[in-house]
């Protein structure tokens, strides 16, 4: 339905003439929401690990969690990343994959640095978060999550313990539950076929003793859909394409003149 | 200050055209002198850049390039939105960075986006050149407000956001309809008449602190308006736009294609009073005043789903819809989009009637009035991805190149960031009660704001309760 205008008054046509100085007002709050985007500080928003949940090795007395860049293992580039408690040692931590085929793959691991300080674990200081598992099932619940960036004075924490989304406690929980750190290792992977890969993890702990564990893994293709590349492929290239046929076919603007003349 | 437009005589105006050398020291510029004194047009390395065939297209290219690869990282990389960096640079980035950058420089975003870019590369080659058809022209704008809807919604339902695949598939969709516009109709018909973004765009614009305007006294006396047609070697403007009738931003893109092309120097930017746009639109149209209306209920449905609440809200509703979470959100965004629709139509009925006005006349002058919320809201939300997630895409960005970092994901403390967050919820609040009663408030004479009340109730509801969510702890997204 097309609105009726009528004003009671009638206005000038275009009355944005009568301002164009720069509003001092505007500038300064302007300036102000500049100058605070432009600080950046170190802010108590922790970020963990927000990736999905694969599996866990359980080697002796030890659980490592492993996850993945994607909800599960894929073919192409994977990112792997292992959690290793604090009482193991890290630094024996050796990653295999393997398929019925005899194919194996080593991944080689390294250690996921922490900004702003602390080991490679975790959570940067806001130890015992879990943040990584959470993230699992905030994918798993059909929310991404993110990147388990917790929120500072229980942000997320609120936001999030109902919603799936990972999520932390506020810095002072984390120092009372007194959690170590986990150790992240990291490392990327190729996996050239779909199909199941066991994973073989060896681990020693503090004591020099080693363990092994193995995990199940799923691999499927990883990227688009297939389809829907061909549709939209068919569709761009076919319409570019008759666009460049039609334009050819077209008599050239001199040619289209001349035969108006005539 | 004057109620009159600012004119001047012919003569007087190009009395004090200066000719000036432009930057690349070849082509004479010509601009109006002293004619406005806070012409951003004034500043000769500006004239000159924008003059210049580096503008838009120092910009443009690369965002093309970016968005190449946001689009191969969407489709190809990590499948977990957290670890991907097309997400983040799609979701934490830029889409938090648009209302911001609207509101400060109209539709500038316009001029450099990929997806024109690439229509402008498509019709070199292939474009046929199509008038666009009056249907489009007509309802243009509700396809647009119709996607916005769809596409909001498919957010939620499939999570298009919360997946790189769904946001990869999102863009390719965009970019293959735009790609077929560019191929059949003339310009850029998609940003004009059917990019949902152009929409938004067009209704943010309005607020943004800057203005393209002709000089009259100099088109007064032009015959040839190679700023709408274009000349030899610059294009016609690309949104269809006579920049000498041009009384609102609404679709100018800043794309200078006019001030290149103008041979009297006739164009003006200049800075204006945020809003004032809104004061006095010449032509409200429902359909956009109906798109200001509903982005109330979509910035509540994107706020609302990450309060704590959210996820028993849809338990309870899930187990009365037989278990279908999709049902489930869409009564929740059904009556959410509903609501303030019915609500600011309440407002127009009781307004409509101290005016004397029809109902939908009164919904279109007056939904213009909750665009500066709408900004408002729209900013103070997209803000915490931005503040509080944005360092993630540098930990992404690393792991490409083998660097496994992880650390904080805000740039600023979460008092800080829910500061900012209240103070342009504020700003959004101020400015839509500012502009309900300056479209209430006859421009001379004595009387009132006739009809305000009603939509002013309206209004500090929509505030009321967008306080009240932003008081909540929102959880991340990526």
């Amino acid at each position: 339905m097309k609105p009726h205008l009528n004003r009671p008054e009638v206005r000038p046509p275009s009355p944005q003439w009568r301002v164009s100085a720069p509003p001092v007002a505007a500038r300064s709050a302007a300036l102000i929401l500049a100058a605070a985007l432009a600080v950046a500080t170190a802010a108590p928003v922790l970020a963990g690990g927000g990736l999905p949940h694969l599996s866990n090795f359980e080697a002796g007395p030890h659980v490592v969690a492993l996850y993945n860049d994607s909800p599960t293992l894929v073919t192409g580039r994977n990112v792997l990343t292992l959690e290793v408690p604090p009482d193991a040692d890290p630094a024996s931590a050796v990653l295999d994959l393997a398929n019925a085929a005899g194919r194996s793959i080593h991944v080689q691991l390294r250690k996921v640095s922490v900004r702003g300080g602390g080991e490679s674990g975790g959570h940067g200081g806001a130890g015992g978060h879990g943040a990584a598992g959470e993230a699992s099932s905030a994918h798993a619940s059909g929310h991404a999550s993110g990147h388990d960036s917790s929120g500072a004075s229980g942000h997320s924490a609120a936001g999030s313990a109902a919603s799936g989304v990972h999520q932390a406690g506020t810095p002072e929980q984390a120092v009372e539950g007194a959690v170590a750190p986990k150790v992240r290792l990291r490392g990327a992977v190729d996996i050239p076929a779909t199909g199941t890969w066991t994973a073989r993890l060896r681990l020693a702990d503090s004591s020099g003793v080693t363990y092994t564990a193995e995990a199940t893994l799923a691999a499927v293709d990883g990227g688009p859909n297939r389809l829907y590349l061909v549709l939209t492929g068919s569709l761009i290239g076919g319409a570019v394409l008759l666009g460049t046929i039609v334009r050819r076919l077209r008599p050239a603007p001199a040619v289209a003149a001349t035969r108006r003349t005539k | 200050m004057s109620t009159q437009p600012r004119t001047r005589p012919v003569a007087a105006a190009a009395a004090d055209l200066d000719i000036q050398q432009s930057l690349n020291g070849r082509r004479p510029v010509l601009r109006p002198a002293s004619s406005d004194p806070g012409g951003i047009l004034d500043n000769r390395f500006v004239v000159g850049f924008l003059r210049s065939p580096l503008w838009p297209g120092v910009f443009a290219y690369p965002t093309l390039v970016v968005f190449g690869f946001i689009v191969y990282s969407l489709l190809w990389g990590p499948g977990a939105a957290s670890a991907n960096v097309g997400s983040g640079l799609t979701w934490v980035f830029w889409w938090p960075l648009i209302p911001l950058a609207m509101f400060a420089m109209g539709r500038l975003w316009c001029a450099i986006c990929p997806f024109g870019k690439l229509i402008d590369l498509v019709q070199k080659f292939a474009g046929l050149g199509r008038p666009v058809p009056p249907f489009l022209k007509k309802y243009g704008i509700w396809i647009i407000d119709a996607v916005f809807l769809a596409i909001t919604w498919a957010d939620h339902a499939f999570g298009i956001v919360d997946s790189p695949r769904g946001s990869g598939y999102l863009l390719g969709l965009l970019v293959t309809a735009s790609v077929v516009t560019a191929v059949v109709y003339e310009r850029r018909a998609w940003c004009r008449y059917l990019c949902f973004l152009g929409g938004l765009s067009g209704n943010y614009s309005r607020v943004s602190n800057v203005q393209l305007r002709a000089t009259p006294s100099i088109c007064a006396s032009c015959k040839d308006q190679v700023c709408y047609k274009g000349n030899g070697k610059v294009a016609g403007c690309p949104v269809f736009e006579v920049p000498r009738a041009m009384s609102s931003m609404a679709n100018c893109n800043l794309c200078a294609n006019c001030i290149k092309s103008c041979p009297s120097g006739s164009l003006r930017l200049s800075f204006r009073k945020p809003a004032s746009e809104l004061w006095f639109v010449s032509r409200p149209k429902l359909s956009e005043s109906f798109l200001a209306v509903v982005i109330v209920g979509i910035v509540l449905v994107q706020t609302v789903t990450m309060l704590s609440f959210w996820e028993p809200l849809m338990g309870s509703l899930s187990g009365v819809l037989f278990g279908s979470r999709m049902a489930a959100f869409t009564v929740v965004f059904l009556v959410a989009m509903a609501l303030p629709f019915a609500l600011v139509a309440g407002a127009s009925a009781v307004s409509g009637g101290v005016r004397d006005e029809r109902l939908f006349a009164n919904f279109a002058r007056f939904g213009y009035a909750v665009i500066p919320l709408d900004l408002g809201a729209h900013m103070a939300h997209n803000l915490f991805h931005l503040l509080a997630e944005s360092q993630s895409i540098f930990y992404n960005a690393a792991a490409l190149f083998g660097i496994y970092v992880t650390g904080p994901t805000g740039v600023l403390s979460q008092s800080t960031i829910q500061a900012l967050q209240f103070g342009l919820l504020g700003l959004g609040i101020g400015g839509s009660l500012f502009t309900a009663w300056k479209i209430a408030k006859p421009l001379r004479g004595p009387g009132g704001a006739r009809g305000f009340a009603p939509h002013m109730a309206v209004l500090v509801l929509f505030a009321a309760v967008n306080i009240y969510l932003f008081m909540m702890p929102m959880a991340h997204r990526a």
